[in-house]
């Protein structure tokens, strides 16, 4: 049951609202409510209706409204009012403008937004959203398999190289996971520009080739042009094969990994092998600890071959220099013991 | 071994230029390997370095241009002639800017390097204030687009006729292909986005200075005879104001976003004040009074 427009000064309420009455209970501007009412007529399209309560004059037509106010306390309320929304629609077409009385037409100015813009803005806002959604789930999944084949290239501390072709089979079933993740990724990501959200998969993919790096340099990722051994360093290039994705592209957007990917994995492993380098000599193998110390240093002088700027790479380069400390610590006890293994010591 | 580091009087400066690795540096089976990442990695940083230099000169100018603009006393298609002058400059300089970057950021790199084109966002600013000093509209992505696209074309343009002068017919097919299709520099939906969250500030300060030297809202002179029919600026601003808190949560960057979202909240605010007192005290004010200071600070109003 529709309430109706009623003026509170005087109480004058008018009949001519059917669907549209709303109750104004907390509206005291009579400039409102006048407007509100002619609204109202004019899509009612009641030709000619005028209305008059001691406070406002109305006069209606199908074309037009305009209205008055004989009671002349704040000449500028009927200019200024703001309608509620049910009734915008109603008021922009129609001509809100005293000169209307005298027949001239005038077009109220056009909203300042047109409304196609922001639907447009909407739509772009929620692909968007779409796609970092998807691409959260498809990166769980590839974190899940990277944290599950870091875990087992974790027992390399524990597990003397004897024993690595029994170990290392068992890193590459998770790498093969992993390649399958990336290639999922790969597929989904490379239907947007690749800088846009490679930031959300940097990451996890750097882990990633870092677990490869780590099982080819332990002598894992052999293939039967090659078998593995130990202490090679796979490429770029090789990295990109493993995964079935492209290197360093420049010609066109796809995903694809890049130098700073493959730069960052590396300094990874160099952390890892660190690490390494004294756990094989507590399990006896100096041989190892001597081959990491010899690789690392090349890797350190190789950064050094870079001209780095202030950032992430930077960082990290920044950061071989422990490990470099650590792994000659290691070397230098051995050396002073006369440990190392007489083939190696030259 | 250790590092670059150069002394304080700079004596290892010589030996140790970038392009010279030092003697300490061994060279073993992954020296080759490294030098090629190396490159690659130079001209990327190289890349990055240009860009962000014409960035900063771009959004300098941005800013002048938006600063022209708040000289600007009310909304109306023709600017004061001095003032479109003055834009007009600035435009073309940014132009040249932005024609010397735009081979950088093709294709693939329009995203890698979006951080450090962040002038695009003032400029974005700028364009969208210009136009709706001009209609009192908002403009859109889409009409946006070819505007920025010609203003880097124009840049080419400029450089063309410079060189004009002695390749011309030595290598007409060659400087056709490159006319044909010269590289343009196109905008993210962030930069339009986050340039009108700017925007609704320079709609404000806007606002409270033309309210301030004219005592009366701004709105468009759009047909009336005076200030009566038209929307006014506190319109406008509650227009932009529910667009933005309309729009759904940008995932992407939560906390510029809210905060862009925060300071916009502020200048509707501020510009509703602004509104009332207008209301309020502006009609006790006698009609056309202007405040002494300000006289001789009106540039060109054309009327």
């Amino acid at each position: 049951m529709p309430s109706r427009l009623k003026c509170k000064l005087c109480l004058w309420q008018t009949s001519a609202l059917s669907a549209h009455g709303q109750d104004f209970a907390d509206v005291n501007d009579h400039a409102f409510l006048a407007i509100a009412i002619a609204c109202l007529n004019a899509q009612l399209n009641d030709p000619a209706v005028d209305f008059q309560c001691k406070h406002f004059k109305i006069f209606c037509s199908a074309q037009c409204f305009c209205l008055e106010s004989p009671f002349q306390t704040h000449p500028r309320a009927v200019k200024s009012v703001l309608l509620p929304d049910f009734l915008l629609p109603n008021i922009i077409p129609r001509q809100l403008n005293k000169r209307a009385r005298d027949g001239h037409s005038f077009q109220m100015a056009p909203a300042m937004i047109d409304p196609a813009l922001f639907e447009e803005l909407k739509t772009k806002i929620e692909e968007d959203t779409a796609v970092r959604k998807e691409l959260d789930r498809i990166i769980d999944d590839l974190s899940q398999q990277v944290s599950f084949t870091q875990g087992v290239l974790s027992r390399i501390h524990s597990t003397p190289r004897s024993k690595y072709s029994v170990l290392l089979p068992q890193v590459e079933d998770g790498i093969r996971k992993e390649i399958q993740c990336v290639g999922t990724l790969s597929a989904f990501a490379s239907q947007n520009p690749y800088y846009k959200y490679n930031y959300k998969w940097v990451r996890t993919v750097q882990e990633a080739i870092s677990t490869n790096l780590l099982c080819a340099w332990l002598g894992g990722m052999g293939s039967e042009t090659r078998p593995g051994e130990v202490g090679r360093l796979m490429t770029l290039e090789e990295v990109g094969a493993v995964f079935a994705v492209p290197v360093n592209l420049k010609d066109r957007d796809a995903f694809h990994i890049t130098i700073e990917d493959y730069l960052l994995a590396l300094i990874n492993i160099i952390d890892e092998l660190s690490r390494l380098a004294m756990n094989s000599v507590t399990m006896g193998d100096n041989e190892l600890a001597v081959l990491i110390s010899s690789f690392i240093k090349d890797l350190h002088a190789g950064f050094q071959v870079l001209n780095l700027k202030n950032d992430i790479l930077r960082k990290r380069v920044d950061s071989i220099k422990y490990a470099v400390k650590k792994v000659e610590d290691v070397v230098y006890d051995l050396s002073l013991r006369n440990l190392i293994p007489a083939k190696m010591d030259e | 071994m250790s590092g670059f580091k150069r002394d304080r009087q700079g004596n290892a400066k010589k030996h140790d230029g970038p392009q010279q690795p030092p003697k300490s540096i061994v060279r073993n089976a992954y020296t080759p390997m490294f030098e090629q990442l190396r490159d690659e990695l130079d001209e990327h940083h190289d890349r990055r370095d240009r860009i962000g230099k014409a960035s900063r000169d771009i959004t300098a100018l941005s800013k002048k241009i938006i600063f022209s603009l708040q000289r600007v006393s009310k909304i109306e298609e023709q600017l004061p002639a001095d003032i479109q002058t003055e834009i007009d400059l600035r435009l073309a300089e940014i132009s040249k800017l932005l024609a010397s970057i735009a081979p950088d950021v093709q294709a693939i790199n329009r995203y890698r390097y979006s951080r450090s084109l962040v002038c695009l966002e003032e400029l974005v600013e700028a364009i969208t204030f210009l136009h709706y000093l001009k209609t009192q509209t908002l403009i859109s992505h889409k009409e946006l687009d070819p505007i920025v696209e010609d203003i880097t074309r124009q840049g080419f343009a400029k450089e063309d006729e410079v060189m004009t002068s002695a390749p011309d017919i030595a290598t007409p097919v060659l400087a056709a292909q490159e006319t044909k299709a010269p590289p343009t520099i196109s905008l993210t939906d962030d930069d339009y986005v986050y340039g009108l969250f700017d925007l609704t500030g320079e709609m404000m300060r806007f606002a409270t200075t033309t309210s301030a030297l004219t005592g009366k809202m701004a709105s468009g002179d759009l047909g009336g005879d005076d200030e009566s029919e038209s929307r006014d600026i506190v319109q406008d601003m509650h227009d932009l104001g529910s667009f933005f808190e309309m729009l759904p949560l940008r995932s992407g960057n939560r906390t510029q976003w809210g905060k862009k979202l925060e300071v916009m909240r502020q200048s509707v605010q501020k510009v509703e004040k602004l509104g009332y007192d207008m209301k309020v005290r502006g009609s006790e004010r006698p009609k056309g009074w202007v405040p002494d200071l300000s006289s001789n600070d009106q540039p060109g109003s054309p009327e």
